[in-house]
């Protein structure tokens, strides 16, 4: 079943001589992993920004389970689809653990204890349980990303998306990503991520659309195809 | 012995004028925090209004742009002259102080809010919360961390400049040295022991700056 679903997307920046997306069409399916791969440039993080309707001023059709993302409702919205920023965006004056428990009482109107059990239970399936009361900036970058899953999780987000997910870790903390993304997969969530990082491309392989100048320009899945079949994607993981 | 005679006979005016002085720029500054707090959300690159904002840049480009003792003789003579109403002079002082420090702080407040990452913003998005709470709970938390010591820098100032209320004849302590030194024709002995009463004052001000500060960093 597909999640989302994209239909001709176009985004123009008013400042930008060519098209931010151009005739961007893609589904995400329900618990598989959606890569967007391409260069620095080619539209990938825009198109992530589209389905969390960080930017909204896109034209085509764009739904979550057929229904239309900008018409979705904020709550509604973050109970469905989660996101990790590049930069992680943890609340810097918060404790992991309020991190965790803030929106969830804020948001959803849970009560403390429940959002606390929640958050604790979210928190030590991604091996942060010993750092609930450290605020942010005493985190390692691997950290502050788990954190920031386990935030995005604790909404009951079933769709995680995760922009340049390895961009700002070191290799070994990028080897316990791709544990914990598989550990999300086979628990059933949907994760859909853009990178140019090929190490992590590779590890996750199972759907991948790849990304040029604002347009898709290959289509592989994993389970239709080899990727020897493949051109662009295929020398991507060639370099 | 006549030093000592002169300062115990000055001492208790000296310190109701400087208490005349802390709470004039208490009240400015809680005005000044609140309405500049106010403005400077207002004016904050997210929720600028095409409307409001030419208003609000151009109350506070005035009041930055002209001299506090100009703002004072416009509250004190000329509005109520315009008005028809009455205004005592420690009101008076109270509104200039309030406005003025009410464009101050709303440029401070403006580019503290201003200097929160954009992504807290887009992280609250996310979450679902809505405008109203991303400020309470995600913005202003941070942004008066980043605003504490300008705020704290603006009250020492007020308490300074305070002093040019004396002009419309506000008790506060310049006004009472001077008024002493009429009498006792000590200048010396009571400028200097005003100037003390300021140094105490800012020198309060600097500290408890610093002990927020270290509160705020933790």
């Amino acid at each position: 079943m597909s999640l989302i679903v994209a239909k001709n997307l176009a985004l123009f920046y008013k400042s930008a001589k060519s098209p931010a997306l151009e005739n961007v069409s893609f589904t995400i399916e329900e618990g598989r992993i959606t890569q967007f791969l391409g260069k620095s440039g080619s539209g990938k993080t825009t198109l992530l920004k589209c389905i969390a309707n960080l930017t909204s001023n896109f034209t085509g059709e764009l739904t979550y389970k057929n229904r239309p993302i900008k018409a979705m409702s904020a709550r509604d919205r973050a109970t469905h689809i989660g996101f990790v920023a590049q930069s992680f965006d943890l609340f810097p004056h918060m404790t992991v653990l309020t991190n965790c428990t803030h929106p969830q009482i804020h948001v959803l109107d849970r009560k403390p204890a429940e959002a606390d059990a929640i958050a604790l239970k979210q928190l030590a399936h991604l091996g942060m349980s010993e750092y609930v009361e450290r605020f942010p900036h005493e985190l390692s970058g691997g950290q502050k990303q788990r954190v920031s899953i386990a935030r995005a999780l604790c909404m009951n987000s079933r769709l995680l998306l995760l922009d340049e997910p390895t961009s700002a870790l070191d290799p070994e903390s990028s080897k316990k990503l791709v544990e914990i993304l598989r550990v999300l997969h086979n628990d059933g969530v949907t994760i859909a991520l853009s990178t140019h990082d090929m190490t992590l491309a590779r590890n996750l392989l199972d759907r991948i659309y790849f990304m040029e100048n604002g347009r898709i320009i290959e289509y592989f899945d994993a389970k239709t195809k080899d990727i020897s079949e493949t051109t662009s994607i295929k020398n991507f993981f060639a370099h | 012995m006549e030093i000592f005679e002169v300062y115990r006979s000055a001492l208790p005016l000296l310190l109701k004028g400087a208490l005349m002085t802390v709470w004039i720029s208490v009240i400015g500054i809680l005005c000044g925090s609140f309405c500049g707090g106010v403005v400077g959300i207002l004016e904050c690159n997210r929720l600028r209004s095409r409307w409001l904002s030419p208003l609000l840049r151009c109350y506070v480009t005035v009041f930055r742009g002209t001299p506090l003792f100009v703002q004072l003789l416009i509250v004190y003579f000329a509005v109520p002259d315009a008005l028809h109403i009455e205004l005592s002079p420690i009101t008076a002082g109270i509104i200039t102080l309030g406005l003025n420090s009410t464009a101050y702080l709303a440029e401070v407040m403006r580019a503290g809010i201003n200097a929160i990452d954009g992504g807290q913003w887009d992280a609250s998005y996310i979450l679902g919360y809505s405008r109203f709470s991303t400020f309470r709970f995600v913005i202003l938390p941070q942004a008066i961390r980043n605003v504490l010591p300008s705020i704290t820098n603006e009250f020492a100032t007020l308490i300074k400049e305070s002093s040019i209320l004396m002009i419309i004849g506000v008790p506060e302590l310049t006004k009472i040295s001077k008024d002493i030194v009429a009498r006792n024709l000590k200048p010396m002995e009571i400028y200097l022991m005003a100037a003390i009463f300021y140094l105490i004052m800012t020198y309060a001000v600097a500290y408890c700056t610093k002990f927020l500060e270290t509160r705020a960093s933790k």
